[in-house]
């Protein structure tokens, strides 16, 4: 497992180097589309339909549409620069603070060299006071709000969260005019709900749709084919890199190796 | 002369450094056998010597259906492994793919066109031979042949071969016409020692010799299949000394070989058998070491 980046957990004047790497496993069955003919992955074309060609990236702009067909032209970011990944703590809240609504994508947290300690004092802290760790993120080009929490007494988890902007707050009151429920019918149901109260084992819900796919692409394996890629495309791709890497230096007026 | 005939190619002067030039074209040259496609009542392709390289590669027949009736082409025979020119697979041919790398055009529509300026050429062959299959039409920019090189030296490839933009074809001539600038320099040297690391393969410790004795310039990781059979003999002249062909970006000062492969090898006996010999080899020198022109 690679990790995604390295990084440093800030806390008071404590900074703790840890590594991030993805918590989760894609749940679909890896699949490209190919084209059945040569069993080669199709590509995307980027593609004017008004000026009817293909578009190289330099000639493409972000941008924003204002809703009445037209568009303003955005600044391309910078991109933040690799030494920058922090995750600052804000605060400690109680995990049951958080509405699970806000969860998005959970990742690992391994010590980095020299953190071990500190990485372990936060972890045990957290599990004495029951609370979690509110952070401030970057991951890549994103910037978003994240929990450090502990997993088990060894091992932190980072979960990257949604901006409460992300919340649409037309559905909040989705349920609302429902019929209060008589006293009856509340005891009723709640008699049956503690009937079939039970503790949560992820292991007794397997992802059965992805079994079932392996399983069907694993009777399949005795009719792979290899994609025919010509060697030609290969050495065409490399003349048209040439000529690419050419007209770069020409547009940065260098005039290196001459 | 007949289409079908045999026709000496034109060779490129090896220039200094790389260069830059309006009436310049700059295309890559790729490291393989010169190939002279000649296509005429019979379909043949040729050695930069006219040797018949239909014979030891008899896939290239197939490029036959690819290619126009009356045609004399210029080109460059490469093994084509994992995306790139492999010399070494070609001199043992043990590559899945071969390309011919077209870049001339020698006869075309019942005449000779060796006398038309090579941009008319040029016109001509786009116009009559398309990339397909094993045919692959060389590509390259005009003018900006620095920048060609630098592109080409970070892709690792062999060189650059500059043709001035009027320049005739002159069969078998070496002519300032045509320059190249190599990123890969060649030479020939002599295995001194081989020792085995821990994980089993062996390496060759290659040496040069000049006027105060041998000089090891390379430690090279032997070719795959290779192991210690007889003890390699030092001497040169000896038919049982076994002579490597290395390429390398440069020297350090102190002579030792930068990024150094290999090209090919044998014993000097066996050498003077190679289908395609640089130039050189048949007379190896006293002092053991052999420049050699390149192709």
């Amino acid at each position: 497992m690679r990790s995604l980046f390295k990084g440093v957990i800030g806390f008071g004047l404590v900074s703790i180097p840890i590594q991030v790497y993805k918590a989760m496993e894609s749940e679909r069955v890896t699949t490209h589309w190919i084209h059945q003919a040569c069993k080669s992955r199709i590509q995307y074309q980027k593609y004017c339909p008004v000026c009817e060609v293909r578009v190289s990236s330099e000639d493409i702009v972000v941008g924003a549409p204002l809703g009445d067909g037209r568009y303003v032209v955005l600044h391309q970011e910078e991109r933040p620069k690799t030494g920058d990944h922090t995750i600052t703590i804000l605060n400690f809240p109680a995990l049951k603070d958080i509405d699970p609504v806000f969860w998005e994508t959970s990742y690992w947290l391994k010590p980095g060299p020299g953190g071990q300690k500190a990485y372990a004092l936060l972890n045990q802290t957290m599990r004495a006071t029951e609370r979690v760790a509110l952070a401030e993120m970057v991951l890549r080009t994103r910037r978003s709000l994240a929990v450090v929490r502990s997993y088990n007494p060894d091992t932190l988890m980072l979960h990257r969260m949604y901006y409460p902007e992300s919340l649409r707050q037309e559905g909040v009151s989705m349920g609302k005019g429902s019929l209060k429920p008589k006293d009856r019918e509340l005891e009723m149901a709640k008699s049956l709900v503690e009937q079939m109260a039970e503790s949560f084992d992820p292991s007794e819900y397997p992802n059965l749709a992805r079994q079932a796919r392996l399983e069907e692409i694993d009777a399949l394996t005795p009719t792979a084919e290899m994609p025919k890629v010509p060697a030609n495309r290969e050495v065409l791709d490399l003349m048209e890199k040439l000529k690419e890497s050419v007209t770069a230096q020409r547009q940065h007026g260098t005039r290196a190796g001459s | 002369m007949e289409p079908g005939d045999f026709v000496a190619p034109m060779l490129a002067v090896r220039a200094d450094q790389a260069f830059s030039g309006a009436c310049w074209w700059f295309e890559t040259k790729w490291d393989g056998y010169r190939a002279v496609i000649s296509i005429g009542e019979q379909f043949h392709i040729y050695s930069r010597n006219g040797q018949d390289l239909l014979t030891r590669f008899p896939s290239l027949s197939a490029t036959e259906q690819m290619l126009p009736r009356d045609i004399v082409l210029d080109a460059e025979l490469v093994a084509w492994v994992d995306g790139r020119p492999s010399f070494a697979d070609l001199q043992t041919r043990t590559a899945a793919t071969y390309l011919l790398m077209v870049f001339d055009c020698l006869y075309q529509g019942g005449r000779w066109i060796m006398h038309e300026p090579w941009a008319v050429r040029h016109e001509i062959l786009r116009r009559n031979v398309s990339s397909f299959g094993q045919i692959v039409v060389s590509d390259g920019v005009f003018e900006s042949g620095s920048d060609f090189f630098t592109a080409t030296r970070a892709l690792e490839l062999e060189g650059v071969i500059a043709k001035r933009r009027d320049s005739p074809y002159l069969p078998g001539r070496r002519s300032p016409l045509w320059q190249k600038f190599l990123v890969y320099q060649t030479g020939w040297f002599w295995i001194l020692n081989a020792s085995q690391s821990p994980d089993g393969s062996w390496y060759w410790t290659v040496a040069e010799r000049d006027s105060q004795g041998w000089r090891k310039v390379a430690r090279v990781k032997a070719p795959k299949g290779w192991r210690w059979d007889e003890r390699p003999v030092y001497l040169p002249n000896d038919p049982r000394a076994v002579a490597v062909e290395l390429s390398y970006r440069d020297r350090t000062r102190e002579g030792q070989l930068r990024h150094a492969r290999i090209r090919r090898w044998g014993k000097l006996g066996a050498l003077s058998r190679l289908e395609d010999p640089p130039s050189g080899t048949g007379s190896l020198s006293q002092d053991g070491n052999h420049p050699r022109g390149g192709g």
